[in-house]
């Protein structure tokens, strides 16, 4: 088994009810200059994956789900946003080595803090107002926000 | 001059003869909304006078031609077959001539008889007869006289209401625009013409002209009898002849070079004045062109500095505030061997003996390790198996560590390189943050600018009244005809100038020859009162002509400074209107101005029907202290283009100005009249109204209702 070759093959996972969160804030073509912040879908799910991680919000998927894309092309497309996923996950594992001989395990961490990351985000939002994060600047502001 | 009262008679929408209105001298108010009556009333006024009425947007037309459309409608449609309807009108006013005051009746009246009962608005169905005025008043000397012919009457009124001011002294509102054209000079000349006290100079003139002529034929058939020089005198008759004609066919073509050269100084100063715009333009131009450069450029930096910020947030920033996890995760994956390693016992190594060895022993039934026999299911049997799986179990993990290790390996690699590009974060992102601050600080500051430079773009071209859209073409354009109309003014100029020479030329050799002429007459030629009498009134010709051209520049100041009187007084409340009217002494063209003499060309209907009234109304006045004849003066509705106010201060200077006026109008609104009833100076009110026995829900036929007065002062 190759660990690196099967982590990059497989495609976290999401709730199905996450995707609309993910398409408001990204161009699905890749378009950089576009009025959303994030030019593709991968961006907005590692910006919920991040932002569980960060603020300790941790769930195990519900079904349904879905999943659009694998660690690989996170990786090609975003390398130290991916490498940072990485380190975060091994941080946050219970048991840091069982997740380093199977990359579901480590996949899976990702996947939970993405899903909490998304109820952190809808939780902004229905405080906030649905339209709170339509500009960039308030992206800008929760990274702000955020203590070293 | 005042009028007293005026009745109706089934004239129009008046219903019977119960319709009476009174006045005096001053300001006399007829209010009224639309459809109550002022229009008609009005144009009782004029059909008593003259015989007509005014037919909407159209003109003044005879009674006599318009069968039964002017008699009331309701008096038609209740008469029967056989019955005479009366449409009258009578006017009673008063005329002061040497501190004697007459007063004059005068009453026009039409006959209708209903022929059968076809339908009453049916022109075929009456027998109209032609109107009949007749004219009553008493002489200074106290004979009562009676005019009963329209030839007698018309000529009566000629008297004291000269045809030429008619149409000035008594409007419609609507007909205003034929009398003073701003867009055609020749109305204004001709105000001047039949208004004022100008056109006497004028008639003197000509009136000295034929005398002069007169006296010449008298004087020269008298010298021609005399003569012992016929043949002498024949010849200079003939050159008088001669010279004469010359003179008016020169003074003819001088005037026709005049009015070009007025037309050419118009052009001049609407050329200039457009130049003048173009020429301020450019730098405006220019200072906009800079401005949308410079909006341009720093829209496009803040463009970029956003779109490299979300980059960044893409790929780097998003990971903020995680250091404290990634060097967690440093140790975890230090540790790593550590870890493995620290409680591990020593056992014999899994790959000793080699698997070969422990499959022969099987074989053998023997083991070698311990030295003694392995039979199937033994001690020893079982644990020469179990290290063979061991084993299997060992080169497995070692693969896989293997891989482990590498991969450990290289995640050992991740957290220092994510923390190293995680370092500058915080600054990367306040220089970001700053250079967008400042360049959107600058974009509202171009904005700002730009918005005043196209705002003085605007004014300008708005003051000018000309499109900038082209504005290097016309210039181009413009310089040429300026150049063009300079060298053509030049050019005439020197034509008049020679003209007048030869005018001159020509009128000394008419002097000289008209000399030569007397002198053929013998010596007794003293006799020859004419001789004398053509000097004189050569003299006189000469003296009428200088006053008269004097005369008319200042009638034009006069009337340019007392209409701006009225103006002002009018306009003085509402700070939005400006400037003030200018009329050229020798084009007549009338306009608006500022203090600078720009002439302002953007305005609206209201304030081009002050201007029209206010001018109008200096004529007047200024004939009235002239001629010490005070005209009544009448109106409908001369103030629809103005707002309340304007129509307040308008209604409060014709008191001021004529001694009475009558005006007709539906802009008074129900919240100024207590306001109007209060003002000393209106003397007399009536209010319009339309009677009406149906049901005031439904819509009403003209038969079915009459206008009423009430009077309210």
């Amino acid at each position: 088994m190759n660990y690196l070759a099967d982590l990059y093959t497989i495609k976290p996972r999401y709730e199905k009810k996450n995707r609309k969160i993910m398409e408001s804030y990204s161009e699905i073509r890749g378009n950089l200059e576009g009025r959303k912040v994030f030019s593709q879908l991968w961006q907005s799910y590692a910006w919920a994956a991040i932002l569980g991680l960060i603020n300790e919000r941790r769930r195990k998927l519900d079904s349904p789900y879905d999943s659009a894309f694998d660690l690989g092309v996170i990786h090609n497309n975003g390398e130290t946003i991916c490498k940072g996923l990485i380190c975060l996950s091994i941080a946050k594992a219970e048991d840091s080595y069982d997740c380093l001989k199977d990359p579901k395990l480590l996949i899976e961490i990702i996947e939970e803090y993405a899903n909490g990351g998304f109820d952190y985000i809808a939780e902004m939002l229905s405080e906030k107002g649905d339209t709170y994060l339509d500009s960039f600047p308030a992206f800008l502001n929760e990274l702000l926000d955020r203590s070293l | 001059m005042y009028i007293k009262n005026i009745q109706l008679e089934n004239f129009q929408c008046y219903y019977k003869d119960d319709n009476s209105f009174e006045f005096q001298n001053g300001l006399n108010l007829i209010l009224g909304s639309i459809n109550k009556g002022k229009s008609k009333l009005f144009d009782a006024f004029y059909w008593v006078l003259f015989g007509e009425i005014y037919i909407t947007r159209d003109n003044w037309y005879n009674t006599n031609r318009l069968g039964v459309i002017f008699i009331n409608d309701r008096i038609k449609k209740e008469s029967t077959s056989g019955d005479v309807i009366n449409c009258s009108v009578t006017l009673k006013f008063n005329h002061g001539i040497e501190d004697e005051d007459i007063d004059y009746t005068i009453k026009r009246i039409v006959r209708a008889e209903r022929k059968d009962d076809s339908e009453w608005h049916n022109y075929s169905g009456w027998i109209t007869a032609n109107s009949v005025v007749e004219m009553s008043y008493k002489t200074p000397e106290g004979n009562h006289e009676i005019l009963d012919s329209e030839g007698e009457v018309e000529h009566k009124l000629r008297q004291l209401f000269p045809f030429e001011i008619r149409d000035y002294i008594w409007f419609q509102g609507e007909a205003l625009d034929k009398l003073i054209d701003f867009s055609n000079k020749a109305t204004f000349e001709q105000a001047i013409k039949y208004i004022s006290y100008y056109p006497r100079y004028e008639m003197l003139a000509e009136i000295i002209d034929l005398a002069r002529d007169k006296i010449d034929k008298v004087k020269n058939k008298k010298i021609k009898a005399k003569t012992g020089q016929k043949k002498e005198y024949e010849r200079l008759d003939k050159l008088i002849t001669d010279k004469k004609e010359e003179i008016r066919l020169r003074k003819k073509e001088l005037g026709d070079k005049e009015s070009e050269l007025v037309q050419v100084g118009e052009k001049l100063l609407e050329t200039k004045t457009k130049l003048e715009a173009l020429h301020d333009f450019p730098p405006l131009e220019k200072v906009r062109l800079e401005h949308e450069k410079n909006l341009s450029e720093v829209k496009n930096k803040i463009e970029q500095i956003d779109n490299l910020q979300k980059q960044k947030f893409q790929q780097l920033w998003l990971l903020k505030g995680t250091e404290k996890l990634i060097v967690n995760s440093k140790k975890i994956l230090i540790d790593y061997d550590k870890v493995r390693t620290k409680n591990q016992k020593y056992t014999l190594p899994d790959d000793v003996p080699p698997k070969l060895y422990l499959e022969a022993m099987l074989d053998a039934k023997w083991c070698l390790i311990c030295d003694r026999p392995a039979d199937e299911d033994s001690d020893p049997y079982n644990y020469i198996q179990s290290r063979i799986t061991s084993q299997e179990e060992y080169y497995k993990n070692i693969e896989e560590n293997k891989n482990l290790q590498s991969t450990i390996q290289l995640f050992q690699t991740y957290p220092d390189e994510v923390l190293y590009k995680l370092k500058g974060i915080n600054i990367q992102i306040e220089k970001t943050q700053d250079e967008i601050d400042e360049a959107i600080n600058l974009r509202t500051e171009i904005s700002q600018n730009l918005r005043e430079a196209v705002s003085a773009i605007d004014k300008l071209m708005s003051k000018h009244g000309i499109s900038l859209s082209t504005g290097t073409k016309q210039s181009r354009e413009l310089t040429s005809k300026l150049s063009f109309l300079l060298d053509r003014k030049e050019q005439l100029i020197e034509i008049i100038t020679k003209k007048k020479q030869t005018i001159n030329l020509l009128e000394s050799e008419l002097k000289e020859a008209q000399e030569n002429l007397i002198d053929t007459a013998p010596a007794d030629s003293d006799k020859i009162k004419e001789i004398q009498w053509a000097q004189i009134t050569q003299l006189l010709k000469d003296i009428v002509s200088h006053v008269k051209e004097n005369a008319k520049l200042e009638l034009i100041e006069c009337i340019e400074k007392t209409a701006n009187k009225h103006y002002f007084n009018i306009t003085k409340h509402n700070k939005a209107v400006d400037g003030k009217i200018f009329i050229n002494k020798e084009s007549y063209k009338i306009s608006r101005i500022e203090d600078d003499l720009y002439q302002i060309t953007s305005g609206n209907v209201g304030n081009d029907t002050l201007m029209k009234m206010c001018i109008i109304n200096a004529m007047l006045s200024l004939n009235q202290e002239v001629t010490g004849i005070s005209y009544p003066f009448i109106t409908d509705a001369p103030t629809s283009d103005l707002d309340d106010e304007t129509t307040i201060a308008y209604l409060k200077s014709l008191a001021t100005t004529f001694s009475q006026s009558i005006i007709i109008t539906k802009d008074v609104s129900k919240f100024r009249l207590s306001e109007i009833v209060k003002e000393k100076k209106v003397k007399v009110i009536y209010e319009l109204n339309t009677y009406t026995d149906q049901k005031v829900d439904e819509r009403l036929k003209q038969y079915e209702a009459y206008s009423v007065a009430k009077k309210i002062k």
